[in-house]
């Protein structure tokens, strides 16, 4: 087992992958009382054409597999797991996204019981062609409920028109007519294929003993008999990526209209350590233009042009990245033609503001210290293999190696015009 | 000095150093909207930062500290609450942090932003009009609104123990920038006040620094807490809206209060019908009869009683109320099973073990141990939960009774 120290941080952390594939990282925290163990699997609702493992054609399987899975994990044969989770003292939880499934848990006693049940009953599939049926019906209402939130809607009709033909163009959750055609074989498909340890992460964070985790988690896996499968990947026609839709307004006679501002990132943001500083970059460079740190934020709102629902975030995966701005608004045309205008010059805006810059170095670094007192953030916050599975600790170190010249060149190769798409809800 | 007291907590726990100024007066109606304002005021801007940016800049440079303020009802007591958040001194460059932010929580309370006897009124318009804007919005919260109803119905003819921790939108409305002035005067110059300070701190510069500040005398107040009521009447209502789901809150008396012998056995019942995903409201009502995509209960030790909430269908609303009551009787009638006992132990230290891992709520428990007077030890605490036996928690939901209901209908 590997283990890297954060001097100036007084951290470290462990790793390990074993024989079968399966990452594993430590992050002890001395003297707190729960233990939050993260089980990640990366597969998400954008995999959906599958190549199998002998190399013969291509499987589509219908949208919504990934998240359909994950609700049916819960259902076993002769157990219900919510049920024997709380019997040790823990609980349970998943979410599906574009491109993972994490199963989480957290738990103050019966470490062990709960770790090896995290395992197994991810790792071990049972799924039923009557159980099956009836979920569709269950996940039909949640559909059906996103359908309903104008916030939602806003949200993935935006990513839709950045990618409108790759398949990050459904909802993670699907649509009413493609979950219908999902069938008990395509589960066990998806579940042979991509829920291999290799495609996996287990991430634990509390007061344990890394040694004593590591030979458990070993001792559960050996003795878990996994059928040696080879597995499948994902597909992909990287050409899907390429196009955007500039702009779509829909009625729903809301009391006030909903606007949003997509960005793409169109050039790459490279691997490891560097893809880490690029996010970060670009997430120093949105929160000093957007935050209510900013002019363009205080004059927005005393104009009467956003209010505290304004909101931004960045998605930085492996095959794609981008930013989305939202927010309710009386002027959703001004909203978007002064929030362009800001983006679109921001590289000559910066110019000199250095000491701002330093100043939010300052609060981000202070405040990701104090969000490592919380476990569940400490492991969510560990990441896949194209940032180098990099965490919470890493990001305090690289933030503070980021200056102006990063933000100006980053603001002048991810804002342009041509990345950008407008979604308004009235 | 009297009425001023100072409590700082050393642990090599947390990364977080947590700050809380909590000012404790008597519940009274009239204040309680001025003193909502005032705390909203207090978390935009004082004299020496007295516009947004300036003010979140000053955070910013205290290494993105986090600043919270808000005011709370305790039973028969009001708090005004000041919080702050801060990374620890040792992992940055910066071992003045912790005597800056106590000299701008010091702005905070020393230093208002005033012209001559009332707050800046630019102020003390936007703050007012937000605290407004959020009351106004509560009408569209249907669950909150059931619930105030019914809380009202359960006080009937006594306005005051109904009211919110910042009082009603009319109140709001009618404040001025004045009032809240001679308010924000009242509480520095009468108030309790109780310091917290939590984390990895050397204990003498927290005193020392703290020590400076301009407290004036003020005589030590016996603050009442606990909420009695010896009404026996049961009061109905409801009320129809064009809404999709009917909502339903009913009031139950249970007089057993957090210094009680019984007081976890009755922490314990509300676990088992309604407090919880392993309860009985929730598994059975919602999870195996389908009557409720909402159904639980809430426990208050300060003023004695149980509170549920469920969401019902409009046609099962009578089948759902059947069930709940069938909940009620059957716990008091013995039916808890040894399993059900020994799961909602494990879950009550669950969840205690768990808060103490997060340093705001430590911070606000170590809070609540003062105000309350109980300074058990966490030993203590879990041998007095092994303890608690079915029969004392049958004895307690043998002691509830109905006395209020309400039920907005949906179409």
């Amino acid at each position: 087992m590997k283990q890297k120290v954060y001097e100036q941080l007084n951290k470290e952390i462990y790793y390990d992958t074993l024989t079968n594939g399966l990452k594993v990282f430590i992050i002890p925290k001395p003297h707190f009382n729960k233990t939050f163990l993260s089980l990640d699997v990366n597969y998400g609702s954008i995999d959906n054409t599958l190549i199998p493992a002998d190399g013969s054609n291509p499987i589509s399987l219908p949208a919504g597999v990934a998240h359909f899975l994950e609700h049916k994990m819960f259902d076993k044969k002769t157990y219900d797991v919510d049920s024997l989770f709380n019997h040790y003292g823990a609980e349970v939880n998943a979410f599906t996204s574009f491109t993972d499934t994490n199963y989480v848990a957290e738990t103050t006693q019966n470490l062990k019981q709960v770790l090896n049940l995290l395992l197994n009953f991810v790792q071990v599939p049972y799924f039923d062609a009557a159980k099956v049926e009836k979920e569709k019906g269950i996940i039909e209402q949640e559909i059906k409920m996103y359908d309903d939130d104008p916030d939602a809607l806003l949200y993935f009709k935006t990513v839709r028109n950045m990618y409108p033909h790759f398949a990050l163009n459904q909802d993670v959750a699907g649509s009413v007519d493609s979950i219908q055609k999902i069938t008990v074989n395509d589960l066990y498909l998806a579940h042979n294929n991509f829920y291999r340890p290799a495609n996996m992460k287990l991430v634990i964070v509390g007061d344990v003993n890394p040694d004593e985790i590591i030979s458990m988690i070993k001792q559960n896996q050996s003795e878990l008999d996994l059928k040696s499968f080879n597995a499948g990947k994902a597909f992909f026609d990287l050409n899907d990526l390429r196009g955007i839709n500039r702009l779509e307004e829909t009625n729903l006679g809301l009391a006030q209209p909903k606007a949003a501002l997509g960005i793409k990132g169109l050039n790459s943001m490279g691997n490891g350590q560097e893809n880490l500083k690029n996010e970060l970059t670009l997430e120093l460079l949105m929160y000093i233009l957007l935050s209510s740190h900013s002019t363009l934020n205080a004059q927005m709102y005393k104009n009467g042009i956003i209010d505290d629902s304004f909101n931004y975030e960045i998605e930085n995966e492996h095959l794609f990245h981008f930013a989305f701005i939202s927010g309710d608004t009386d002027y959703p045309d001004d909203f978007i033609t002064q929030l362009k205008h800001t983006l679109l010059n921001a590289g000559q805006r910066l110019v000199g503001k250095n000491n701002e810059l330093q100043l939010i170095k300052r609060e981000m670094i202070g405040s990701r210290i104090m969000q490592g007192d919380s476990v569940e953030r400490l492991a969510l916050s560990v990441g896949d293999k194209f940032n180098g599975y990099s965490n919470l600790y890493d990001e305090i170190q690289i933030i503070q190696q980021i200056e102006l010249v990063d933000l100006i060149d980053m603001a002048n190769s991810f804002f342009k015009l041509d990345n950008m798409t407008v979604n308004i809800i009235k | 000095m009297d009425g001023v007291n100072l409590q700082v907590v050393n642990t090599h726990k947390f990364d977080t150093t947590t700050l809380v100024i909590n000012l404790i007066s008597p519940w009274e109606v009239t204040e309680s909207a001025s003193r909502g304002v005032l705390s909203r005021i207090m978390g935009s801007a004082n004299a020496d930062y007295p516009d947004q940016q300036s003010f979140t800049n000053r955070l910013a440079w205290l290494n993105g500290a986090d600043l919270d303020t808000d005011v709370f009802r305790y039973g028969n007591t009001h708090v005004l609450r000041i919080r702050m958040e801060i990374p620890n001194n040792k992992m940055l460059a910066n071992d003045q942090l912790l005597k800056m932010t106590i000299d701008f929580m010091a702005s905070i309370l020393f230093k208002p932003l005033v012209s001559g006897n009332e707050f800046n009124k630019e102020l003390f318009d936007v703050e007012r009009n937000n605290l407004a804007r959020y009351l106004e919005s509560i009408k569209d919260d249907k669950e909150l609104y059931a619930y105030r109803r019914s809380l009202e119905l359960y006080y009937s003819g006594q306005y005051s123990l109904a009211q919110s921790d910042v009082g009603s939108l009319a109140d709001v409305k009618s404040l001025t920038a004045q009032k809240v002035y001679q308010t924000y005067l009242e509480l520095l110059n009468k108030a309790q006040i109780q310091i917290t300070v939590l984390g990895n701190v050397n204990k003498d510069i927290v005193k020392t620094e703290f020590s400076k500040w301009p407290f004036k005398q003020r005589s030590r107040q016996s603050l009442s807490l606990k909420i009695f009521d010896d009404q026996q009447k049961m009061n109905m209502d409801s009320e129809k809206q064009p809404i999709q789901q009917t909502k339903l809150s009913l009031g139950y008396s249970l007089p057993v209060y957090y210094d009680d012998e019984l007081f976890l056995a009755a922490v314990l019942f509300n676990q088992i019908l309604g407090g919880s995903t392993q309860s009985r409201l929730f598994q059975i009502v919602r999870e195996r009869y389908h009557l409720a995509y909402y159904a639980d209960s809430s426990y208050n030790s300060l003023m004695g009683t149980v509170f549920i909430q469920a969401g019902v269908n409009n046609e099962q609303l009578e089948q759902a109320e059947n069930l709940i009551q069938k909940q009620i009787l059957e716990i008091q009638a013995g039916q808890i099973t040894d399993e059900t006992l020994t799961d909602v132990k494990n879950e009550l230290l669950n969840a205690k073990l768990s808060n103490q891992d997060v340093p705001q709520r430590m911070a606000i428990s170590l809070f609540n141990q003062e105000l309350l007077g109980q300074m058990n030890s966490f030993s203590v605490w879990c041998t007095k939960l092994k303890r608690v036996t079915k029969q004392q928690i049958v004895n307690v939901a043998n002691d509830m009774k109905l006395r209020s209901k309400f039920i907005l209908l949906g179409e």
